[in-house]
């Protein structure tokens, strides 16, 4: 089968100009508008560029401290550690930190993203050690005010603590241990901040797989030590350390 | 003072560019729904249309008439962004919450068309005057309706809450509110322009 593409409109045809052929005045002008042009934008983004050079790094200190904020009102910690997980983490996560206090490990914080209904939503969530949600914060929502701005009620985001689970939504009230209510009139809303927290369940229970198995061949290891230690004890085996001592 | 309050007057009311000249409405209605997003808005509004009139006046000469408009329209998205990434830096939350709006301010009427108008002014400073009396008429009608809003939609003023939240009327903080509002708005100013006209012709 053939397709005979006709297009509904003349071909588009440039008048040729002849840059030589024209006149001395009209040479100068064009020269001219070229050259303005092209200089007012040279300057447009040499002041735009330095501008954003000088105070870059201000810009990411002030944005960078929105999280710390959140997170101490969480989980009131000394340090913040960030976490860089081994496996692939969902792409939504942004950061993953580790509140410690002496060492002790005080939960886990995840700053997360979700798609709303317009924009996309910042979430922080602090976990326990356990693995459970203590707290969600909303961190920006610009979504319609009056509607979306609800989930950012207490309400809808105590729901979530304690779950350690993967959640559903489900309109209307619930009590089920995997389920989450949605703010009427805000399901998009609700689900963003649904997905955003069973984003960070899922990387914490993986972090936390992937520390238990390091604990357990940590004490698997301890154990083979405490047993060589104890079979050269009994003389069984001699310590290549020894041998050479001994020559 | 009394010239003071003559130039406010004109500003505000007389010669307001949203109410009488119906610029400027997509940035009044997108940042005015919380008092403080209206405020920002309304100051940075000010600060451009300032810049941007005296940066006018001053290329006017050096420009070739056929690429005024090309220049001038970069002035305007080059001074916007600048507030932009000042705001950026020093006040995020503030930036976080005009978003996008600001930016728009660049491609909005009021900044281009006005600052555009005010360099034919024969005196520099004539057209500073002209530019600030513009920005102020805008950041009086933002905070106004910011005001408004923010109080009757979500009951609260600034952030701190006066009617509890059950009985507000959060249909006023969404777009409708905003629209219904500047009609309220733009027949207010009418009626005010008709009767100052009134005036003058009695005189």
């Amino acid at each position: 089968m053939k397709f005979n593409l006709k297009l509904p409109f003349k071909k588009l045809s440039l008048p040729r100009i002849s840059f030589k052929k024209l006149t001395p005045e009209k040479r100068r002008e064009i020269l001219t508008s070229a050259i303005t042009v092209a200089a007012s934008l040279a300057v447009a983004a040499l002041i735009l560029g330095g501008a954003a050079n000088l105070l870059g790094g201000i810009t990411e200190k002030n944005s960078h401290s929105k999280v710390f904020r959140a997170m101490e009102r969480a989980i009131p910690a000394e340090v913040y550690e960030k976490i860089e997980p081994e496996f692939d983490a969902a792409e939504e996560i942004r950061a993953l930190y580790a509140a410690k206090t002496e060492g002790e490990l005080l939960g886990y914080c995840v700053h997360t993203e979700a798609k709303g209904y317009k924009n996309p939503i910042e979430i922080l969530v602090a976990m326990s050690p356990e693995g459970a949600v203590t707290k969600v914060e909303v961190l920006s929502v610009k979504e319609t005010s009056g509607y979306g701005s609800r989930m950012e009620d207490e309400a809808f985001l105590s729901q979530f603590e304690g779950k350690s689970a993967e959640l559903t939504l489900v309109r209307g009230k619930t009590d089920k241990e995997d389920k989450i209510s949605a703010v009427s009139g805000a399901t998009v809303s609700s689900n963003a901040v649904k997905d955003g927290v069973n984003h960070a369940i899922g990387a914490i229970s993986q972090i936390r797989a992937a520390e238990a198995k390091k604990e357990a061949r940590e004490a698997e290891r301890a154990r083979l030590a405490a047993s060589a230690a104890e079979l050269v004890q009994q003389n069984v085996v001699v310590p290549e350390s020894g041998e050479e001592a001994s020559e | 003072m009394k010239k003071l309050i003559a130039f406010l007057k004109r500003s505000v009311l007389l010669e307001n560019p949203v109410l009488s000249l119906f610029v400027g409405i997509t940035p009044l209605l997108a940042c005015s729904s919380k008092l403080l997003d209206g405020v920002f808005m309304g100051l940075c509004a000010i600060v451009s249309l300032l810049i941007s009139s005296m940066l006018f006046r001053l290329l006017r000469k050096i420009v070739p008439e056929k690429l005024r408009d090309i220049v001038f329209i970069l002035t305007v998205a080059v001074v916007v962004a600048l507030c932009e990434i000042l705001l950026h830096a020093f006040l995020p939350t503030v930036y976080e919450s005009l978003g996008m709006y600001l930016p728009l301010l660049s491609v909005s009427g009021l900044i281009f068309s006005r600052s555009k108008k005010f360099c034919e002014e024969e005196k520099f400073s004539g057209c500073v005057l002209e530019g600030l009396s513009c920005g102020i008429g805008f950041f009086a009608i933002c905070t106004a309706f910011a005001l408004v809003r923010e109080f009757f939609g979500c009951g609260s003023v600034a952030g701190f809450a006066i009617i509890p939240e059950k009985y507000a009327m959060s249909l006023v903080a969404g777009p409708v509110g905003g629209f219904m509002l500047l009609g309220i708005g733009i027949a207010l100013g009418r009626k005010l322009l008709a009767g100052k006209k009134g005036e003058e012709e009695n005189k």
